[in-house]
């Protein structure tokens, strides 16, 4: 009876190996796929390039998008980071007092249910063109994720934990950076997460609007109304990637994190 | 170390819930002389956690007072007199058994009681054999164990009374059985007052020097029991007529009043 314990033995290696090849495969084969219909069909280059030229493409000018990415991906930097504060703060505050929250909530509502589109134009009359607009209008899209995650990460301490830290008349300040911030954690990482996608979403927004002469949003704008097919999937690429990049980043950053968490996630 | 006197008197108190008010306690009288181990037992509802926080200041009564060693009890949790164990172990997730165990000495340290020394704390935490788990998150450990260090946190604050909220409520029979003997052991190195909330009459009878009984409805204490067993108190002592008297005595106790 030993054999089959040892083949199942055997196969559990690859089996894992496998496993975490997958997302690869995944994303290689859906090129492999497009370059494949591209080329069977015979699809014209300004419809649909395929990936193989798109990639070929911005080898030839990398500088271009270089520059480009370096400044939507500041944009979108700056503008979580300005949405992160002025959320935390805002999530002390209410998870604090059930009437702020209760005040609070419907207008957290109207921003996340009121299409930002619509309404980004609006800012830019209000703030004028440029980085101001740009960095609110980013900030307003990561807004709400980072706002109700933070209100229930503050509200996650154990009540025992809490009354624990009475018993020996703990100041709130200190409940909140000894037990509350930390507890939060977790909740903040998988809001900051899902607002690495939206902060980008929201600098290329605020660049179609805000009148910029640079970054990725401008180089869509731009590639759509001279029809440059190249330079707009180049732009649509580079932002993938930055995507996906500062994805892994925050994943890699919950994983460290959340070490001595394992206990709260499970 | 010394434990403190608590002095109870004409203690009363009444929530309001929709409308509706609970006599939580009416007319508690209960002096808890320095280094005593006394235990509210008690079915549910007869108050005995309530009294346990009104002693604690963390609720504050409707009528009557209570001291500790002549403070008031906000004052007496300012000055950090107080070492809370809860009902289940509520270690911080993120910090190692030693962190917890130090916890509540690190919280609002410019109240200014001073813990117990290092090598006092090392011996608590040998004597509940949580040596080799000193580096260990608390997800690491059985939930016996975890009720080891919320012990040791209690003690390690170095406060005269300890107020513990029915601690082993949570732990199965075998292992509830163990952290009795561990419990005993720690207070016999410390010498504070305990009040102990428990809804076990066993465990009151092998623990306590003196079991209040308390009844429902409203709140109030219906007996008062010394506990005659020798210490220190050992296993053995379950089988001796004496442990098996006390039970019976306070069953009778309980019955009388909740019939």
């Amino acid at each position: 009876m030993s054999a089959p314990v040892v083949s199942t033995k055997g196969s559990e290696l690859p089996r894992l190996s496998l496993l975490s090849l997958a997302p690869v495969v995944g994303v290689l084969g859906f090129l492999g796929f497009w370059q494949a219909f591209v080329t069977v069909f015979d699809i014209k280059r300004f419809v649909l390039p395929g990936p193989w030229s798109i990639v070929k493409h911005m080898a030839d000018d990398p500088s271009f998008y270089v520059s480009n990415a370096r400044a939507t991906l500041w944009e979108a930097f700056l503008g979580f980071t300005l949405s992160f504060v002025v959320a935390m703060i805002l999530a002390a505050i209410m998870a604090r007092s059930r009437f702020v929250e209760r005040a609070g909530l419907p207008i957290s509502v109207l921003i996340q249910v009121t299409p930002i589109i619509a309404y980004a134009p609006a800012i830019v009359i209000w703030l004028g063109p440029g980085l101001r607009s740009i960095l609110t209008i980013t900030a307003l899209v990561c807004f709400v994720p980072f706002l109700v995650n933070g209100i229930a990460g503050l509200r996650s301490v154990d009540p025992l934990l809490l009354e624990l830290a009475r018993s020996v008349d703990t100041s709130e300040l200190e409940i909140l950076r000894r037990l509350r911030i930390p507890s939060s954690l977790p909740y903040l990482l998988s809001a900051a997460k899902i607002n690495v996608g939206l902060s980008l979403i929201g600098a290329v927004l605020g660049e179609f609007f805000a009148l910029t002469a640079n970054g990725l949003g401008y180089a869509v704008k731009v590639a759509q109304s001279r029809n440059l097919v190249d330079q707009l999937w180049g732009s649509i690429f580079t932002l993938a990637l930055l995507g996906s990049v500062a994805t892994l980043l925050i994943s890699g950053l919950e994983r460290m994190a959340l070490r001595g968490h394992a206990s709260q996630r499970s | 170390m010394n434990g403190a006197t608590v002095a109870i008197e004409g203690v009363a108190k009444t929530f309001q819930t929709r409308g509706r008010s609970t006599h939580a306690l009416t007319g508690v009288d209960l002096t808890i002389r320095s280094g005593e181990f006394v235990a509210l037992l008690g079915p549910s509802g007869c108050g005995k956690s309530t009294l346990l926080r009104i002693i604690g200041g963390l609720i504050e009564p409707d009528q009557g007072a209570v001291s500790v060693n002549g403070a008031g009890p906000h004052s007496a949790r300012r000055a950090k007199q107080f070492g809370l164990v809860p009902q289940a172990p509520a270690l911080v997730p993120w910090r190692t058994v030693e962190d917890n165990i130090s916890f509540l000495a690190t919280l609002n340290a410019k109240a200014g009681r001073t813990a117990l020394s290092a090598d006092r704390v090392s011996e608590l935490v040998d004597a509940v054999g949580l040596r080799d788990f000193r580096q260990a998150y608390p997800h690491e450990l059985s939930g016996g164990l975890q009720q080891r260090v919320a012990l040791v946190r209690g003690f390690a604050l170095g406060a005269p009374v300890l107020l513990m909220d029915e601690p082993f409520a949570a732990l199965d029979e075998i292992t509830r059985a163990d952290a009795r003997y561990l419990l005993l052991d720690l207070w016999s190195r410390t010498g504070s007052t305990v009040i102990f909330v428990t809804h076990s009459i066993p465990e009151a009878v092998i623990l306590s020097d003196r079991v209040v009984v308390m009844a429902a409805r409203p709140g109030r204490v219906a007996a008062m029991r010394t506990i005659s067993l020798p210490r220190p108190r050992t296993a053995d002592l379950e089988d001796a007529p004496a442990f098996h008297e006390h039970v019976r005595q306070l069953r009778a106790d309980l019955r009388e009043h909740h019939l």
